[in-house]
């Protein structure tokens, strides 16, 4: 299988210029260095799909951005689909699809048919071509009710589902989803998910996503590639991150009059074997569940463990 | 190649149209009050020049040729590519070219006709009013004007990509270039044979306003084929260093994060 995305030490600075006195800021003008990305380094295989996550200001959005031409790298050296994003604007174009969940590719007067019917002028995919690969995608996300009417009328997850479809009609090979579900309800953002997952089944689409959620992640992704202050904190399998990050368990236990109490273990301080007997010799139990902790929890403790924060044993009641 | 091109232009000024004409009440209302608004414009001249008769041997037939011309030009300009002027500054200031880059099309090309002004159809309209109405409208003429039209144009697109362009090294241009570029369309909309000396040679070689302010009525006038030619080649090298002036701006371009959506 051959790589959709190689990134070797790639690094984008910002500048701003430093506060000064009058003729040194003409004359002698300084500037603060901010590293947004420092020399990342990465290889993502066709068909995978690949949650790029990280707080804040980490460099997530950066990095996307300069995979996909819009922003130049400051050194180092990437590939996407085998082409150099900084040089190749225009092909590459042909090859990816994007969705930034703040921004929109939909005219806001116009229905989303008519922003398709320029996407396909953009892209230059012929009628027939067009008007087959319309007819999957409006099935598959299930916009054919309102496709006809101005946007501005949507609901955010409306809009969402238009967006993406408007960043698949050229048929891309990397699908780069930012943020893809912000804002959006329970119902709305398990669609996406799903339908997302779906594409990559029927025709190996590469998915890179960024998100903040973690149902995302866990949903949509099978590896995921977590950075801070621009940099590789850990890139492993949604699998392994989980069961690396699971020494944490949530045990709920319920008495004989109904009341719950609910346990947090750190299985690495305290054996489960133990924690359970203590539960056990407290309570008049009549049910018991040992439950993982939510991908929103893992993220924590990693960006916690990359901060430097040491382990602490919880055991907490009620 | 060329076929793709005019397919996604034409696409993309029918989709820009469309969003503007899909709230028709504001369309219509914006187009007759900018034919009334220059109607204004053209009676003013036309009083002064009953009052005081010529100008450096322009007449009132010549004022009103030339505000024809220059509305019609404007017309063209901003009815196609409203994005520039009006637009790419704040785009730039707000990191909102990523759409555009994202899209394997020519960036200013797409930028540039993303927006359509309702109003610049009523200058347009207006516009053709007046050349027919100054009488100077002939079969020897008509070229003439024709090539105003489309060197003018051009003229009105480079300086606006130059104003707006500027936002990649300064921030808050979106509000003091569009002052510049009035100022600019000012320029164009007095009578050109006022210009002489070193300032008619700086509006047609530095800021070339006179394209569209005095060189048009000239060769009416008088056509020259050195006239000719500097109609045709100011307008060309203008908009090819605007165009590199675009492209060295946008290796500088910090993307943002505000939310958004067309039209």
């Amino acid at each position: 299988m051959s790589y959709a995305i190689e990134v070797k030490n790639l690094s984008k600075s910002f500048y701003s210029r430093k506060k000064q006195g009058f003729w040194a800021g003409i004359f002698a003008r300084k500037y603060n260095e901010k590293k947004a990305v420092n020399k990342l380094s990465f290889t993502i295989k066709e068909g995978e799909r690949v949650a790029f996550i990280g707080p804040n200001g980490a460099g997530k959005s950066t990095t996307i951005k300069m995979l996909t031409s819009i922003l130049h790298p400051t050194s180092g050296r990437a590939r996407v689909m085998g082409m150099n994003p900084a040089e190749d604007r225009e092909l590459l174009a042909y090859n990816i699809g994007a969705v930034f969940g703040q921004r929109s590719q939909l005219w806001q007067h116009l229905s989303p048919m008519k922003s398709f019917e320029l996407l396909a002028a953009v892209y230059d995919i012929p009628e027939s071509t067009f008007k087959k690969r319309l007819k999957n995608l409006v099935a598959t996300f299930e916009i054919g009710e309102y496709i006809d009417k101005p946007v501005r009328t949507f609901s955010l997850g409306e809009r969402m589902r238009c967006e993406i479809v408007a960043s698949l009609l050229h048929n891309p090979k990397v699908l780069f989803l930012d943020e893809p579900t912000i804002g959006l309800d329970v119902v709305a953002k398990a669609k996406i998910r799903e339908t997302l997952k779906e594409l990559n089944r029927r025709e190996g689409t590469t998915i890179i996503l960024t998100s903040h959620d973690a149902g995302d992640i866990e949903d949509v992704c099978n590896r995921a590639i977590i950075i801070n202050h621009g940099k590789i904190v850990i890139d492993e399998s949604i699998t392994k991150l989980k069961a690396q990050y699971l020494s944490r368990k949530v045990i709920r236990a319920t008495g004989a009059r109904g009341k719950i109490s609910v346990y947090e273990i750190d299985t690495k301080c305290m054996p489960l074997q133990a924690a359970l007997a203590d539960i056990i010799k407290k309570d008049d139990l009549v049910d018991l569940t040992i439950e993982d902790p939510s991908m929103e929890e893992i993220i924590k403790d990693v960006y916690s463990k990359s901060e430097n924060i040491s382990c602490s044993i919880k055991l907490r009641g009620k | 190649m060329v076929g793709k091109f005019l397919k996604f232009f034409g696409q993309l000024l029918k989709t820009s149209i469309s969003n503007e004409y899909s709230l028709r009440l504001n369309f219509w209302i914006e187009v007759i009050f900018m034919a009334i608004n220059n109607s204004f414009w053209v009676v003013t001249w036309l009083i002064l020049f009953n009052k005081f008769g010529s100008v450096n041997g322009w007449g009132s037939e010549h004022i009103v040729l030339m505000m024809g011309i220059t509305m019609a030009t404007f017309g063209i300009y901003s009815f196609c590519f409203s994005g520039t002027a009006d637009w790419l500054a704040g785009y730039i200031d707000r990191g909102e070219l990523d759409t555009f880059i994202l899209q394997p099309k020519n960036i200013l090309l797409n930028v540039a006709a993303s927006k359509c002004s309702p109003s610049a159809f009523g200058d347009f309209l207006s516009g053709l009013l007046f050349i027919g109405f100054s009488g100077l409208l002939s079969l020897s003429s008509l070229p003439i004007i024709l090539l105003t039209l489309v060197a003018g144009c051009l003229v009105f697109l480079s300086m606006a990509i130059f104003v707006g362009t500027l936002a990649f090294w300064f921030k808050g241009v979106e509000g003091w270039g569009t002052q510049i570029f009035h100022l600019f369309l000012n320029l164009t909309m007095q009578p050109g044979s006022i210009y002489t000396g070193v300032v008619k040679t700086v509006l047609l070689f530095a800021v070339p306003a006179g394209i569209i302010a005095f060189l048009p009525i000239e060769l009416v006038m008088n056509p020259t084929a050195w006239g000719l030619v500097k109609m045709v080649a100011i307008p060309l090298v203008f908009f090819a260093a605007s165009v590199w002036f675009f492209y060295r701006g946008l290796r500088r371009y910090e993307s943002g994060n505000n939310f958004g959506i067309r039209g």
